[in-house]
């Protein structure tokens, strides 16, 4: 099974990414979704400007890229710029600041570690949907659990975006 | 409007460039020349040279006893030119005669043009403000690069050990401001050390966005050589790029503009990070062998002083790797 890690390396040196996204924007956590018998790999681009003291700026994502799992083909593009359905969105005024409350205690490596964690069960999670592996309620709960502390929740509503089931189950379930 | 000029005109007798040991120096100002005192001036020094590289102007322009213009100047490479500037000023946008936002101007190349202009409304400015307490980059007390990097000094190291002409091309490194256009910045120095030429930035940018090769946001990895190309430099792309690579171009008088992970190069060996890891586009200006570990000397303009930094090649592989060590190799 290719993992999260390798398929996340794969679609972010592919010609989709290379010749579309503008370096600078970088990748969010990544969240799946099931369409019919596909598993696909849902993931935002979005620019950080980086200031010490927990005052990095995140900026609103301006793409929402899905693909095909493991293949890596691209299934859907939206540039959010051009979508009318955010027109009225400032691209030049952050949404929030890094780091948030729930991982204000991790360093470097914590939070490197946090992310690997992250990946080990998520990889469980993709496994499992491939008849290949066990997810066992102790995962879900950790999963939901890592969801739900990493990622920054001034994005939460672009995360519900492109996963609106994923979101629920594992990112929002944990905060309520 | 007054400019730097004006401010160091209003000084009389000692040369107020000079720093004499200090490394802050202040004056009063009277910029509109009444014989009355409306603002004042203030001039660093932060690497200690005698040389004052900084210089900030509190004016008062409506005599109410408040500062509500202020500008700050730099010269970020040492040259002696100032090269950077940011003005913030009060204005009543309205017309209600309240001040009710910030104007805010930057002008980062030194022409005197403000390359992005922002008007903030009381919450902007709090939440900008809020964040001024850090930068860009990483900067120490002194104001000086911290991400733990030294830069090129060829008289600390062994010449015959160093690939490429770091000394001659640092020289045409540019700041460019908080903004995307990493790649267009990286490839005008890469065609200035090539040729000597002197290209404006800005002009490039004005192109790459006519020709969408920038939107405003930044350039994808495919549109890195488009502006070298436009100039009438060749380039090659690829991946999968390794130091022998780099060391073969640079041999060759070619330059070389990579897409790292600019993160791990600005703030790897810092406290500060980020949830993800964007590329960034800089310029490969040389290669040091004289120590124990290879040293890749880069021109990052992302980075306020960021002119010959030398990075150690396992670092910068590191964050070379996440582009799948993409590269523009380019001749003339």
């Amino acid at each position: 099974m290719l993992s999260i890690q390798d398929f996340l390396k794969k679609i972010n040196t592919n010609s989709v990414v290379r010749e579309n996204i503008p370096m600078g924007l970088g990748m969010s956590f990544p969240v799946l979704n099931i369409t019919g018998d596909r598993l696909l790999v849902s993931v935002f681009y979005y620019r950080t400007i980086l200031r010490p003291n927990d005052q990095t700026l995140l900026m609103p994502p301006e793409y929402f890229l899905t693909f095909d799992y493991p293949s890596a083909k691209l299934t859907s593009f939206q540039s959010l710029r051009l979508d009318s359905r955010y027109s009225k969105m400032n691209f030049g005024k952050p949404v929030g600041t890094f780091r948030h409350d729930a991982v204000k205690h991790l360093d470097r490596n914590g939070y490197r570690q946090m992310k690997t964690e992250l990946f080990d069960v998520l990889n469980r999670l993709i496994a499992y949907l491939g008849d290949e592996g066990e997810f066992t309620q102790k995962d879900e709960e950790k999963l939901s659990q890592l969801y739900s502390m990493i990622t920054e929740p001034s994005l939460h509503p672009f995360y519900k975006a492109i996963s609106p089931k994923f979101f629920e189950r594992y990112i929002e379930k944990e905060q309520n | 409007m007054k400019d730097f000029e004006d401010i160091l005109s209003g000084f009389d007798g000692d040369d107020p460039t000079v720093s004499e040991n200090a490394t802050t120096y202040s004056e009063p100002l009277d910029i509109d020349g009444d014989g009355v005192y409306d603002g004042v001036a203030i001039y660093e020094d932060f690497n200690g040279d005698g040389i004052f590289d900084s210089a900030t102007a509190w004016v008062d322009t409506n005599s109410d006893g408040i500062h509500d213009f202020v500008s700050v100047y730099h010269d970020q490479n040492g040259d002696g030119v100032i090269d950077y500037s940011l003005t913030a000023a009060d204005v009543d946008t309205d017309g209600d005669g309240i001040v009710d936002s910030v104007f805010l101007g930057e002008d980062t190349n030194g022409d005197t043009v403000f390359e992005t202009t922002e008007i903030m409304d009381a919450d902007e400015w709090e939440m900008f403000t809020s964040n001024m307490d850090g930068d860009y980059v990483p900067m120490d007390a002194d104001g000086g690069f911290s991400a733990g990097y030294e830069q090129f000094d060829p008289s600390q190291t062994n010449m015959d050990q160093v690939v490429g002409t770091p000394t001659a091309d640092e020289h045409c490194w540019e700041y460019q401001g908080e903004s995307g256009p990493c790649a267009i910045y990286a490839q005008v120095m890469a065609y200035e050390g090539m040729t000597g030429q002197d290209v404006d930035p800005q002009q490039m940018i004005d192109v790459a966005t006519e020709n969408g090769w920038y939107n405003g946001s930044g350039t994808s990895m495919e549109d890195m050589d488009k502006i070298l190309n436009y100039l009438g430099a060749e380039t090659e792309t690829g991946m999968g790029g390794d130091i022998d690579d780099l060391q073969e171009c640079l041999e060759n008088g070619g330059r070389i503009v990579v897409a790292i992970d600019g993160n791990e190069i600005w703030y790897g060996n810092t406290e500060t990070f980020a949830p993800n890891d964007p590329n960034h586009a800089v310029e490969v200006i040389g290669i040091d062998y004289s120590g124990e570990e290879p040293m890749i000397i880069i021109n990052d303009s992302g980075t306020i002083d960021g002119h010959a930094i030398m990075v150690p090649e396992s670092q910068f592989m590191d964050a070379w790797e996440d582009s799948g060590r993409y590269y523009v190799e380019a001749y003339v």
